[in-house]
């Protein structure tokens, strides 16, 4: 243990410690925040009786669609034997297991009884409920990571069987179909099945979720990448890689754009009362959302069609514009879709986060931020630098 | 074939022992659980509200003929629950409408959604009509479906019911809920002591709540308070299994439509749209609510 410590201390720069105290202040705050609402009430968030779900909501889907480019990392290394993408492996799924955490936290922050919601479904479940069923999934999908995790540790320790190599790789190819299918499908049924407002009760939902999960996990996946190379002051994958992954990015970006405009097309075309007041709320009030999650994908995609749009510092735009749009397209969904009143008669619904929910939600970002970088600084993260395999730059140059 | 051991022998039992051990522990593990859990449901029996009545099955009528939106019912309502002073708007709303079938008219312009409807009304007036909205108690109710832990359920008598020490406020039922009937005790309660139904629990913070057709008096035979004050007797509540009572001859009789209808709730409040030629006390109303969370003022 001792020497562990040595070994660390001799590993961190200042920086580090800086880093990390600032995330830690930040987390405080964040927790300080949050016993205020447990010991006050939840009205020290923004949310009201017509706007129940606020930016908890808002941030609990967000994390659960950034847990996609986990299982795709995954997919990668070990169904189309990647080599490149193996010094990603390890991260990818820390950002998986640190998303999920995230989301879980979100939704904690969000019920009105925290205690009650970890202790009470235990024993009383409705099973006519999407949240119990999406909240059952997180265990399942945690505990993959985990196993995911235990066995990739033990392959970058050079400990592993073959037998444990195998187990690896099917838990890896397993993981895709099971995220899209009972992980984040559902999260869009959690809305797509409330029957009372329109613009969630659509069967596309579900598999826009999805797609828009995959657009939100690769652009992490893209940033982390860059990110820990230039903090690392090393090329972490080859640029093939990070050409592939751009590659990838692309036809998430075409298929969340095909959903995103269907949506709109079909409630324009219909004409009905309710759609054309989700249409002039989407384009009116919440105008600067819609420009970014349409407008935002739209130049992501340009740029990533574009010769110059795979170079290092196009694609941490590109990603980084990726989120934002996702978040864009949360945010319309989560709130749009409460904001316009049921009943007639109301005067304007309004919602505005709050500066304690704010720092709530900061928190767990920065809890995020604080695991992710001390897991990374004490587990072993990759077995050998990188090895760019010319073929393969040949057949994405070709693709391209 | 391989010699056997003495390792190789107490491994081949272990296993053997615990493969023939192992369902009647399953059993054991299961038995305790389904105890535990039907302990916790036998808690569940909601020892808040009284037990529902054989055969019974309660449904309201409301005769927008008769109502004249004095919002008496609104007060009455939150005074009667201990409904806390934090949580506005009450259980009950009251819509001011151009439409005579009530807010079901949202589309009466439809350009402008909604326009000729208001909550926040302080006069009244003869060629407006009234339209009290609440929890409907619905058959096919979406908040039930939708509650992860099975607080709010659908009891026997067709009461909707929250049982509160269940509810963990994931507001989950508010957004499912087609007619925001659901309210949510964003702060702890306030209510003066004075106002205090002893009959009815006080709600704390981070639970919801909502219109229970005032469970704690019609379980015992009594009528609901938003049906007492009612002073143009617009209101009518009862039993649906019986064909004699006023509600069910009332629906068989008049012409009348449920609220958002075609979501196939089933909601069990009938609205009535019988003409304004009855005889009618109009007196002022009381005021709007205020302090509405998340409302422009």
């Amino acid at each position: 243990m001792r020497e562990f410590i040595k070994e660390f201390k001799k590993n961190t720069s200042r920086s580090f410690y800086i880093f990390n105290g600032i995330l830690l202040l930040i987390i405080m705050w964040g927790f300080y925040n949050w016993g205020l609402a447990l010991i006050e009430g939840p009205g020290i968030t923004g949310s009201n009786d017509f706007v129940p779900w606020g930016l908890f909501l808002v941030g609990f889907v967000f994390f659960v669609g950034a847990s996609a480019g986990a299982t795709l990392i995954g997919l990668m290394i070990h169904a189309f034997s990647r080599e490149d993408y193996k010094v990603l492996g390890i991260r990818a799924i820390l950002i998986g297991l640190l998303s999920l955490l995230a989301a879980v936290l979100n939704l904690m922050m969000d019920v009105g009884q925290p205690i009650r919601a970890v202790l009470i479904p235990w024993v009383l479940h409705n099973m006519t409920s999407m949240l119990i069923y999406t909240s059952s999934t997180y265990f399942i999908f945690g505990g993959l990571f985990l196993a995911e995790l235990f066995y990739a540790l033990k392959i970058a320790r050079g400990t592993a069987t073959q037998t444990d190599e195998k187990i690896a790789k099917w838990l890896a190819i397993i993981a895709v179909p099971f995220a899209l299918g009972i992980l984040h499908a559902p999260h869009g049924a959690l809305f797509a099945v409330v029957k009372a407002r329109d613009y969630w009760h659509t069967p596309l939902l579900p598999p826009h979720f999805a797609v828009s999960a995959l657009v939100t996990g690769t652009s992490f996946m893209i940033l982390m990448a860059i990110v820990t190379s230039k903090i690392e002051k090393k090329e972490l994958v080859s640029r093939g890689a990070l050409e592939h992954m751009g590659g990838l990015l692309a036809f998430f970006i075409t298929l969340n754009l095909f959903f995103d405009f269907y949506d709109i097309f079909v409630l324009k075309y219909s004409e009905e009362p309710e759609g054309i007041e989700i249409l002039n709320l989407l384009t009116g009030r919440f105008v600067p959302f819609f420009i970014l999650n349409f407008g935002g994908l739209f130049l992501a995609l340009m740029v990533l069609l574009n010769k110059r749009g795979r170079s290092i510092r196009a694609l941490t735009f590109v990603s980084c514009l990726s989120i934002l749009a996702i978040l864009a397209y949360r945010w319309d969904l989560v709130i749009g879709g409460q904001i316009l009143p049921l009943l007639p008669g109301f005067p304007e619904i309004h919602y505005y986060p709050t500066i304690p929910e704010i720092a709530m939600e900061a928190g767990i970002i920065a809890l995020f931020l604080f695991l992710y970088t001390l897991l990374t600084k004490i587990l072993p993260m990759e077995e050998g630098s990188p090895k760019p395999i010319e073929a393969e730059i040949g057949i994405i140059k070709k693709w391209r | 074939m391989k010699k056997l051991n003495r390792r190789k022998f107490l491994k081949l039992a272990a296993l053997t022992g615990a493969g023939l051990l192992m369902p009647r522990q399953a059993n054991a593990v299961g038995g305790m659980l389904e105890q535990l859990t039907s302990a916790l449901r036998s808690l569940k029996g909601n020892k808040d509200v009284p037990p529902p009545i054989p055969g019974v099955k309660f449904g309201m009528a409301i005769d927008l003929g008769l109502c004249i939106g004095c919002r008496r019912c609104m007060y009455a309502c939150k005074r009667e629950n201990n409904v806390s002073d934090s949580i506005s708007p009450p259980w009950i709303i009251v819509f001011e409408t151009e439409s005579k079938i009530g807010i079901e008219g949202y589309y009466v312009h439809p350009k402008k959604p909604g326009e000729g409807t208001t909550m926040m009304y302080t006069k009244l007036r003869r060629d407006k009509w009234y339209m009290p909205t609440q929890c409907n108690h619905c058959d096919n109710a979406p908040c039930v479906q939708v509650c992860p832990t099975g607080a709010s359920y659908k009891d026997e008598d067709g009461l909707v019911v929250i049982d509160y020490n269940l509810c963990i406020g994931c507001r989950y039922c508010m957004t499912a809920c087609p007619y925001q009937a659901r309210r949510f005790n964003w702060w702890k309660p306030k209510i003066s002591p004075d106002r205090l139904n002893p009959l009815v629990p006080v709600r704390h913070h981070g639970i919801v709540e909502k219109c229970t057709f005032c469970i704690h008096r019609t379980r015992r035979g009594k009528t609901t308070r938003c049906v007492e004050v009612c002073q143009n007797k617009a209101r009518i509540f009862g039993n649906l299994n019986d064909p004699d009572s006023e509600i069910s001859r009332l629906i068989a009789t008049e012409r009348n439509f449920r609220l958002k209808d075609k979501l196939n709730t089933e909601p069990r409040i009938w609205y009535l749209t019988s003409t304004k030629n009855k005889p009618m006390v109009w007196t002022t109303p009381l005021p709007p609510p205020k302090g509405i969370r998340g409302l422009e003022s």
